[in-house]
């Protein structure tokens, strides 16, 4: 599973970014948690605002901080999908 | 041991800054704004203003809305400069792009509100109706000098505005201040923009000054006046909150709250710190002497200021207070406060990642010469 952290670095996206590797230890999931902070990148993807969080290529949040418990939720959501 | 006094005057100009800083009415401001720009940031669907910023949007609808959507957007670098990408390459083009880059930082309601408490409501409101005309006036030569160059050399998509449309003798709209009622509605759920509406009304009524037309004092006016409505009204706001959304709904404005508050106070509180230090460290004839005019040159000087020095969000609104508490002029004040959100040079590395050297270039010239030149008018409006 690959979870992308999408934040031109403001405050918000280390928050997030945060949240996502607690999340991750917590469910003990196989993942690789990539911080992509190129805006060109996040235009590609069609994410308008940060911080956005993707799952295996896929667009889950945008523009919103997330607890531990929503980035649980979205990738079990995400697990039970793929 | 002279030392040891010059230290601890120091430290007495710091701390009676902060002293001021956290007086009753900045309070009443600040604590409103910060529930405002929460629920903005957790309650509205910022995408959504794209959808009136597509590539087949006319330009008199573009430029005005992409303006005013920078009321919509609460402080933060985070949603400015992927919502700025997105309207270039995906959206209205260059030219709404760069307006909403320039008018969102500076039309903010914690800006606003922020200026207008600490400084005067002469400059917050001249802040945000120049920064809607300039931004504007910025958005329409970026789109006018490149949107032409790229076309030809047939760089440009099929999305974008065909020539006729790229005409510059259509009048151009007065500029609203407030996004009209349809672009509201569409935006938010009626519960939302009533709440909105509410919290407006707290921060309304909470910075009123209606003592002065009765001739009370500050004190008075606060007593029997601004707090009780601001209390009042907040009431309504939190029981209308609680009535119409959901938990979850308002869960997560008040964790955006808090978060805003939690990174923005400590950098402010820093921020009136030291600017109550080093007002205390500038001599008075040196500010007199190159900005206390309003000169060209010290509205060039104050923007130059702005672009050199870097300061976290909403710390250029203390530090501006101190140089106007030393002599400076409004009119470079106003110059100054325009340029410092724009043009810091973190936002101009990312910009220069988007759109390339040269038009960052072009764009970071053209926003000194015209910060230069609101301060000159203003300056002249008000003197």
């Amino acid at each position: 599973m690959k979870i992308e952290v999408f934040g031109v670095g403001c405050a918000k996206c280390v928050s997030l970014e945060m949240s996502v590797r607690e999340a991750v230890k917590q469910m003990n999931v196989q993942a690789e948690v990539v911080k992509v902070t190129d805006i060109n990148e996040m235009v590609e993807k069609g994410i308008m605002s940060t911080p956005a969080l993707a799952i295996d290529g896929k667009v889950v949040a945008a523009g919103k901080t997330l607890t531990v418990q929503d980035v649980v939720a979205l990738i079990n959501k995400a697990r039970v999908k793929g | 041991m002279d030392y040891a006094v010059a230290i601890l005057d120091l430290l007495w100009a710091g701390l009676s800054g902060l002293l001021d800083y956290l007086s009753a009415h900045v309070l009443l401001c600040l604590v409103p704004a910060f529930f405002i720009a929460g629920a903005l940031s957790a309650l509205f669907d910022k995408e959504a203003i794209t959808k009136y910023l597509g590539p087949n949007t006319p330009r008199w609808i573009s430029y005005p809305i992409a303006a005013a959507a920078g009321l919509l957007i609460a402080v933060c670098s985070c949603t400015i400069l992927p919502l700025f990408a997105g309207i270039w390459k995906k959206g209205a083009g260059l030219g709404p792009a760069v307006t909403f880059l320039f008018t969102g930082p500076a039309i903010n309601i914690l800006a606003i509100t922020y200026t207008g408490s600490l400084i005067g409501w002469d400059i917050a409101a001249a802040r945000g109706i120049l920064a809607i005309l300039f931004g504007m006036l910025i958005g329409l030569l970026m789109g006018l000098i490149f949107e032409r160059a790229d076309k030809r050399k047939g760089k440009i998509d099929a999305a974008a505005p065909s020539p006729s449309e790229s005409k510059i003798t259509e009048p151009i709209p007065a500029p609203t201040t407030a996004p009209d009622v349809t672009f509201f509605g569409r935006l938010a759920k009626r519960k939302v923009a009533v709440l909105f509406a509410l919290l407006i009304g707290v921060l309304l009524a909470g910075t009123a000054p209606v003592g002065y037309f009765f001739g009370w004092d500050a004190w008075q006016s606060l007593l029997f006046f601004q707090l009780p409505a601001a209390i009042v009204v907040a009431g309504i706001a939190a029981y209308w909150a609680l009535k119409t959304n959901t938990s979850d709904e308002n869960k997560a404005w008040m964790r955006e709250t808090w978060f805003f508050t939690k990174m923005i106070l400590p950098l402010l509180l820093v921020g009136v710190f030291a600017a109550g230090i080093v007002g205390a460290l500038i001599p008075e004839d040196l500010v007199a002497e190159y900005v206390g005019g309003n000169t060209l040159s010290a509205n060039l000087i104050a923007v130059m200021f702005g672009v050199f020095m870097y300061f976290p969000t909403l710390v250029e609104v203390p530090i501006a207070r101190m140089f106007l508490d030393l002599g400076m002029a409004r009119g470079p004040l106003l110059a100054y406060l325009l340029a410092d959100p724009e043009l810091s040079l973190q936002s101009m590395l990312v910009i220069r990642q988007v759109m390339g050297s040269k038009k960052t270039l072009v764009y970071v010239g053209m926003v000194a010469v015209l910060c230069t030149v609101a301060g000159l008018i203003f300056g002249w409006m008000v003197g």
